[in-house]
């Protein structure tokens, strides 16, 4: 079955290699394929920039309102078999996963190609489950490991102080992605393993504290990416029942973002993605070198970047937002408008962790099929290799997620107010900084990779 | 980091000094309690989400605010459309001098 497979993956990419473990380098483990653009830099960007424009101008065509909501309401609903059955082994294979993640990261191979603790939270957990929590629908609710240990712990029911509303966890995610890009989290199989357990210790002893469902609600910023990327998918839990939506319509949903807190960790969901792949590459390297010559401290090069970055994203949208309310004379707050908006980011968001992770899930998927078959003794790590083209396939879901968000945007627009002009009106410096945000995106994508210098 | 100087609670109420007020007037919706800039964003608004309430002028107001709103539709396509071409048509140019 497995050679089958093999064969048929090879037919489709063109191949299997041996790759040699320099592979794995940098927090994403990302390969190194040769990029290389036909066409001028400036052009691939204006390109860019041009198709979100472009579908701006095509969505507001759409002024019927009716339509609208159909696309919006329309929803089947779903059965699956025995839900009780499958939770549970959901539970199971997270409890499993996180005690296999500690146990052979800190005892198996050192090597992380060879490491089962390193290939199941980078592969199979980050890339791979990540995708399929906006590609089909939010599982992590029922595989989530501290969720299920903390159901059986005792619970001191302490009341969750409201005025921090979710900014720990827009801190959290800050400094997990700042952990990620500086320390080789991704290589070292022991400091992963780690940093795991400090995690599970943090995860748990707030659930012990407070409770479980107001710690994974509030604080825990990976449960609450993996929910706001649920609502980019199709699959989606409606009064208890499982149900079928066109992906991308849930974001339109006006309790999704509630605070201002959670608005700035939509944004910085969409900037550490874009950080992430910033920090790899050459101008970076360069921009980095000069500054540190210049007499600034290395160590503080990369937690100030990513919090100018952040302040530059989140400014960037809050403009945009003040903006289109001028020009939309509407007297709805600006907060209003900035928490209906801002879920619109999150199919952004998913774009682009697809156009990072899929190649490089597939490429690693084997290695990890490898090492989940025999977790001590792993085999020599075969990696799929991605023929040239994919490159585009990569960048073509960039573009999906900002065509995906403009028609979210519109939507939204057309529900808050009255006029349809006014509704278009409303988008102009949305798109605008759409815009920028694809530029900057493509910019990383489209540039070689470069160790992260300095880490 | 941008920090947001106001604590704006989610209501329909003018800010202060924020513009909006000088440009339009108020009209406030009499069944909810949405205010808005322009009378036809009322009028508007008000077929939309209060139909079932409305009496004969105010579905009067609702109709002509939509009639007069389609022909500034009409406009701002034809006007879409004419960008969309120079797009179009930009990008073709500037591929075939560039490939």
């Amino acid at each position: 079955m497995r050679a089958a497979l093999a064969a048929l993956l090879s037919l489709v990419f063109g191949g299997v290699l041996l790759v040699a473990p320099a592979l794995a380098h940098g927090g994403s483990l990302r390969s190194a394929p040769a990029r290389s653009l036909s066409v001028p830099l400036w052009l691939f960007l204006a390109t860019g920039g041009g198709v979100v424009g472009a579908s701006f101008l095509l969505a507001s065509f759409v002024t019927d309102r009716a339509f609208i909501r159909l696309v919006h309401d329309w929803r089947r609903a779903v059965s699956l078999p025995a839900v009780e059955v499958l939770v549970r082994v959901a539970n199971a294979v997270g409890v499993v996963g996180l005690v296999a993640v500690i146990g052979v990261g800190l005892f198996g191979p050192a090597d992380p190609l060879y490491n089962l603790g390193v290939l199941v939270v980078w592969v199979g957990w980050w890339a791979g489950f990540a995708m399929t929590t906006y590609l089909v629908g939010n599982t992590w609710p029922a595989l989530n490991p501290w969720r299920t240990i903390a159901g059986v712990l005792p619970s001191l029911d302490r009341s969750y102080p409201e005025r921090f509303e979710s900014w720990p966890a827009v801190v959290g995610l800050l400094g997990l992605v700042w952990l990620e890009v500086v320390s080789p989290l991704a290589d070292d199989p022991r400091l992963l393993a780690l940093v795991v357990l400090a995690y599970s210790a943090v995860t748990l002893a707030g659930c012990v504290a407070f409770d479980p469902d107001t710690w994974f609600d509030r604080v825990d910023p990976v449960s609450r990416v993996f929910r706001y990327y649920g609502a980019v998918a199709p699959l989606h839990h409606d009064g208890g029942r499982l149900r079928l939506r066109i992906p991308g319509t849930g974001l339109e949903d006006a309790d999704l973002v509630t605070t201002r807190s959670e608005v700035a960790f939509v944004v910085a969901l969409l900037w550490v993605t874009t950080y992430d792949g910033l920090v790899a590459t050459p101008p970076w390297r360069d921009f980095a070198t000069a500054l540190v010559g210049a007499g600034v401290p290395a160590v503080l090069l990369y937690p100030v970047a990513l919090l100018v970055g952040f302040g530059v994203f989140y400014g960037a949208f809050r403009l945009a937002i003040r903006s289109g309310r001028r020009r939309a004379e509407t007297y709805l707050p600006a907060a209003t408008l900035a928490r209906r908006f801002a879920p619109s980011l999150l199919a952004i968001a998913a774009g682009y962790h697809v156009a990072h992770y899929l190649g490089y899930f597939l490429e690693l998927s084997p290695t990890l099929l490898g090492a989940l078959a025999s977790p001590l003794a792993p085999p020599d790590p075969v990696a799929v290799v991605l023929p040239p083209w994919f490159q585009a396939v990569a960048l073509g879901f960039v573009l999906v997620g900002h065509l995906v968000a403009i028609w979210v945007a519109h939507a939204t627009s057309f529900e808050l107010f009255p006029g349809r002009i006014q509704a278009v009106r409303s988008q102009y410096a949305l798109t605008l900084v759409m815009v920028f945000y694809t530029m900057t995106s493509l910019l990383i994508v489209s540039r070689p990779y470069a160790a992260p210098p300095f880490v | 980091m941008a920090v947001d100087g106001t604590s704006v609670a989610d209501r329909d109420a003018p800010t202060e000094g924020d513009g909006t007020t000088e440009r339009g007037g108020t009209f406030d919706c009499p069944y909810c309690d949405r205010r808005f800039a322009r009378e036809e964003y009322r009028d508007l608004h008000l077929g939309q989400e209060h139909e079932e309430r409305l009496d004969a002028d105010e579905r009067d107001a609702y109709e002509a605010a939509h009639d007069a709103e389609a022909e500034a539709i009409r406009i701002f396509r034809l006007k879409a459309l004419a960008v969309l071409v120079l797009v179009y048509f930009g990008f073709l140019v500037v591929y075939a001098f560039t490939l």
